[in-house]
């Protein structure tokens, strides 16, 4: 069954002077959903994470939240109730975590005092916020840096301790703004299962990302957005079948002369819309790679390339991505 | 509890931030000790005082002690212009010229020349006065000796006008006694028959003829007489023969007796012959007498004049000796009316007491409501401003404002911050101030801690509002520092009020630091009642409160300003308006083409070891070569160049974007 949704945005509008940054935009989230929003740069995610939050508000359009959390014993019908965040600031306030693209925290204050800190802006017992902040030390992996100034800590570490200080009052919704952008990939993949398993313990995820594949693998829904407007909301593989007109087929021989039998295989009538070489393989597009791998391998005989590896797939949300945006 | 945590928060912010700790917690407490070292009880500054003399008299050392005893800084000089140098080096303070033969007697004028610069308006008066005032001290001594003298000088001349005008008193009578005997003396010579009445000596020579012819007529009678005689008795003696004896007696007699007449009658002719010629001699001498007479006469007649001249001389002596004698009497009563009799009033006849209006006398005292308001009034805007900027500049601001608390909470635990840390410093000073320095702060206890509280209020609302005005920490500092210049500048500390042209000093008498200051130094330093400080303290309170609505009105627009910069927008922008890129600027990854570093850095997170290592190796490194050549960053390449990792590589690129984009943060 589905779960009702836990925030609704409603054709929220937002411009800064001139520039009309967010247009008409209207979306659901679902309570414990991974919701992924995709854009290009510029094209409106931090303001709408902004404004979903209340940090901005929007010139139209509203956006609600269940309220119904707050007052649970008087909400005996079990019908979800919803409330505008700008109306119920404070409670919309505890309702979020947000972790920006940049780590929003003092440099000067240890690990455990940020999080003290922060946990004592939302009016938590302190019992229950020194839990809190016990459980997430753990979680964050950042037991042996609890008494480390926070601007001594690495780069992972600081987002680590950025996610532990979005969610110390034990939100509901936790927003991630790019949350692995200028980390290396052991990092991204540590925060990753981070997010995974935040998420497991009930908590809504809503994070904007250019790390379209990563998008890809761990949210289960996904909006695109493009000049301010949602181009479409769906799950991934759902995009994919929705978008997707060529497969991939990517192959790796020796001596790798990969320019000739790109020459070759481009040839009309074999179907291929685009060659590249990236890196040590060779990727080639095509809706028919039936026809295509036929002529492939007799390509490579012809040529006297020996195939090392050869896999076929479907477009990833990178490609999707540029085809659905219109960039390349 | 969020209160306390938030004042938490910044008192570890405050006291982490090494510099600002130091300047703002721990600066004010150097200054009021260096200045509590600097001028306790000590009343006088440490002068140094030169001097040159061209000769040493004992004069001149006397005033040269005197310095010296004042514990002033003596240096001594070969010439004037060598001082004068000292002066303007700033190595002496001013410069006594002594002049040649300077010592007390002598006719010259005696100028003692000071040299000051002027230029050094906040020293020079107190140079001047202090220095003069030793010299005027002992400039006065010697004045008193000279008086001493001079007044014992006039004692003894009144004794001996005294004496003289008893000699005067003596000298009249006796004046009078000889114009009397002048006048006798007059009446004598006046009295004086000098006329001689003529004597006829021809009738006494006639006389003397006559007598001759008598003479001769006696003898002729006396010889008749005899003869007769003679005849009667030889009648005698031939009568009575018995009486022969005793005739020849008488006979004989009568025989001495004619040769008596006989001898006497024949003397008379030499004698009468004498009294002729004496008469001769006396008709002479009585014509020599005549002359003589009158000659005396004419003396005499000269001596009554001149006996006439010096009675009149007399009197105009007596007259004069009258008028001196008033003159002396004069003199003595001017001389004895002096009424001041005593050297040192003559002296000072005006002894000038200044009595302070305050019972203290440290020159600490005096000034310690005004270096109170100055540490508050730094302290309070460079701190507030300082917590301000340290709130709105930190990344946790965004964090900050999503909690749920209201903005005006943390403007208000900002404000509470800056109140308890300078509160706690006015509390030490002021203990300080009481127990080392004496300054008795507690005795007029309510207004002054009212008069306190309500300074630091202003002055770290105004400081709060500055910090809310100015987005970067330097830009405040600067604002602060100058806005206090200003309030420090045009108060009384520097130049008085009253110098100042009436419609400026009407505003100046505004400035909080005036207000703030000359409120405190009442309540210091008199009985001053809270009333009597209610008007100070409520325009204090109520530019306050008008301030801290400013202040929140502030935020919002620092709030909104936070906005603007949202990633978002300054991505758009760039989308909107690309920069014309140099195809040469760009580096070939794969397919892919970057031109800047936050590309760079993004395609490297996309690239698989493989795609790496065909840019970067051991042999080459092409993202080095890039930003060496295209970018013109050699520090840069030098670093990129240092690694093959491509997590290396990344995080030197990660490093480089986050320092430019902090050092490209609007102001």
């Amino acid at each position: 069954m589905e779960r009702a949704p836990i925030i609704k945005i409603q054709h929220a509008d937002k411009s800064f002077g001139k520039n009309h940054v967010l247009k008409n935009i209207s979306l659901d989230v679902n309570e414990g959903e991974i919701f992924g929003l995709i854009g290009a740069s510029g094209s409106g995610k931090t303001t709408l994470l902004k404004i979903l939050i209340g940090f901005l508000s929007p010139e139209q359009g509203d956006v609600k939240f269940r309220y119904d959390y707050f007052v649970k014993s008087k909400n005996k019908s079990q019908k979800p109730l919803y409330a505008s965040v700008y109306k119920q600031q404070k409670l919309a306030r505890n309702l979020f975590g947000f972790a920006s693209q940049e780590p929003s925290f003092y440099k000067k204050l240890t690990v455990k005092e940020n999080m003290e800190y922060f946990g004592s802006l939302y009016n938590l017992p302190k019992q229950a916020l020194q839990s809190n902040i016990n459980i997430l030390i753990a979680l964050m992996d950042l037991k042996h840096a609890e008494n480390t100034l926070a601007g001594d800590l690495s780069g992972g570490m600081e987002r680590r301790l950025d996610i532990a200080c979005a969610l110390v009052h034990d939100p509901e919704v936790l927003i991630l703004d790019e949350p692995t952008s200028d980390l290396d990939p052991l990092l991204r993949d540590h925060i990753w299962s981070l997010v995974k398993k935040i998420n497991k313990k009930g908590t809504t995820i809503i994070l904007a990302s250019h790390h379209l594949s990563e998008v890809e693998t761990f949210c289960s829904r996904i909006a695109i957005i493009k000049n301010g407007k949602i181009i479409d909301v769906a799950s991934p593989a759902r995009l994919k079948t929705k978008y997707a007109d060529s497969q991939e087929i990517r192959i790796q021989t020796y001596p790798g002369s990969y320019a000739n039998i790109a020459k070759v295989i481009k040839k009309p009538g074999n179907k291929v819309f685009d060659v590249k070489i990236k890196g040590s393989e060779l990727i080639i597009y095509s809706d028919r790679p039936q026809i295509v791998l036929h002529e492939l391998l007799h390509t490579l005989e012809t040529l006297k390339e020996e195939l090392i590896d050869i896999q076929v797939f479907r477009p990833g949300l990178d490609e999707l991505f540029l085809k659905i945006t219109g960039k390349k | 509890m969020k209160l306390w945590s938030i004042i938490k928060k910044n008192f570890k912010l405050l006291i982490r931030f090494k510099a600002s700790a130091f300047i703002v917690l721990l600066g004010p407490l150097l200054i009021i000790l260096l200045v509590g070292l600097a001028f306790s009880g000590k009343s006088s500054y440490d002068l140094s005082v030169g001097y040159y003399s061209p000769e040493h008299t004992n004069l001149t050392n006397e005033f040269v002690e005197s310095l010296r005893a004042g514990n002033y800084l003596l240096h001594e000089f070969n010439n004037e212009e060598d001082c004068v140098k000292k002066i303007e080096q700033g190595i002496i303070h001013t410069c006594i010229i002594f002049p040649v033969g300077f010592e007390v007697g002598n006719e010259q004028s005696n100028e003692l020349r000071f040299l000051v610069d002027y230029s050094r308006m906040n020293l020079v008066y107190e140079v001047i006065d202090s220095v003069s005032g030793i010299l005027q001290a002992e400039t006065q001594e010697l004045s008193y000796s000279l008086t001493q003298i001079l007044l014992s000088r006039i004692n003894t001349t009144i004794m001996d006008l005294d004496k003289q005008l008893l000699s005067i008193e003596d000298i009249n009578p006796q004046l009078n006694l000889l114009t009397m005997n002048i006048q006798k003396a007059k009446s004598n010579t006046d009295a004086m028959k000098l006329e001689m009445k003529e004597v006829s000596l021809s009738s006494l020579e006639s006389k003397a003829k006559n007598i001759n012819k008598t003479i001769e007529d006696i003898k002729a009678k006396s010889l008749e007489v005899i003869n007769k005689s003679q005849e009667f008795l030889d009648i005698l003696a031939d009568d009575y023969d018995h009486w022969d004896n005793e005739t020849e007696a008488i006979r004989e007699e009568f025989n001495n007796l004619l040769n008596e007449t006989f001898n006497l009658y024949n003397a008379t002719p030499d004698e009468v012959q004498e009294l002729l010629d004496a008469i001769d001699g006396i008709s002479n001498s009585l014509s020599d007498f005549a002359s003589d007479l009158e000659k005396s006469a004419e003396l005499n007649k000269d001596t009554q004049a001149k006996l006439e001249s010096s009675k009149q001389g007399i009197a105009a002596i007596q007259s004069k000796i009258l008028e001196l004698k008033d003159a002396l009497q004069k003199t003595k009563n001017n001389l004895t009316n002096i009424g001041v009799t005593s050297a040192e009033t003559i002296v000072s006849p005006v002894n000038t007491k200044i009595e302070p209006v305050a019972s203290e006398t440290s020159k600490l005292t005096f000034t310690f409501p005004f270096l109170l308001v100055l540490v508050i009034m730094f302290v309070a805007l460079l701190l507030s401003s300082t917590l301000v900027l340290f709130e709105k500049n930190s990344k946790a601001f965004f964090r900050n404002f999503i909690t749920p608390t209201r903005p005006a909470f943390f403007a208000v635990t900002t404000f509470l911050t800056s109140f308890i840390v300078i509160i706690i410093q006015t509390i030490i000073i002021i203990a300080l101030a009481n127990f080392f320095l004496k300054i008795p702060l507690f005795k007029n206890f309510i207004p002054t801690l009212l008069i306190v509280l309500v300074t630091c209020i202003f002055f770290i609302v105004l400081g709060m509002a500055i910090g809310y005005l100015f987005s970067t920490q330097e830009g405040a500092i600067m604002v602060s520092i100058v806005l206090g210049s200003i309030f420090l500048f045009l108060s009384n500390l520097v130049i008085p009020l009253e110098s100042m042209a009436p419609a400026l000093s009407g505003i100046i008498k505004y400035n909080p630091y005036v207000l703030a200051s000359d409120v405190l130094r009442k309540s210091f330093l008199f009985t001053l009642r809270t009333s009597e400080a209610l008007t100070a303290i409520l325009i204090l309170l109520g530019a306050a409160v008008i301030m801290f609505v400013l202040i929140l009105v502030l935020r919002g627009f620092a709030h909104n300003k936070r906005i603007k910069q949202s990633p978002d927008l300054l991505e758009k922008k760039l989308l909107e308006e690309p920069p014309k890129i140099n195809p040469k600027s760009q580096l070939q990854v794969g397919s892919q083409r970057v031109t800047n570093k936050l590309e760079l850095l993004r395609l490297l997170s996309y690239l698989t070891k493989a795609e790496f290592e065909d840019i970067v190796n051991k042999q080459d490194n092409k993202i080095a070569d890039w930003a060496e050549n295209e970018l013109k960053d050699i520090k840069l390449a030098s670093k990129l160049r240092k690694h093959v990792s491509k997590e290396e590589l990344m995080k030197i690129l990660a490093d480089e974007i986050k320092k430019e984009k902090s050092m490209k943060k609007p102001d």
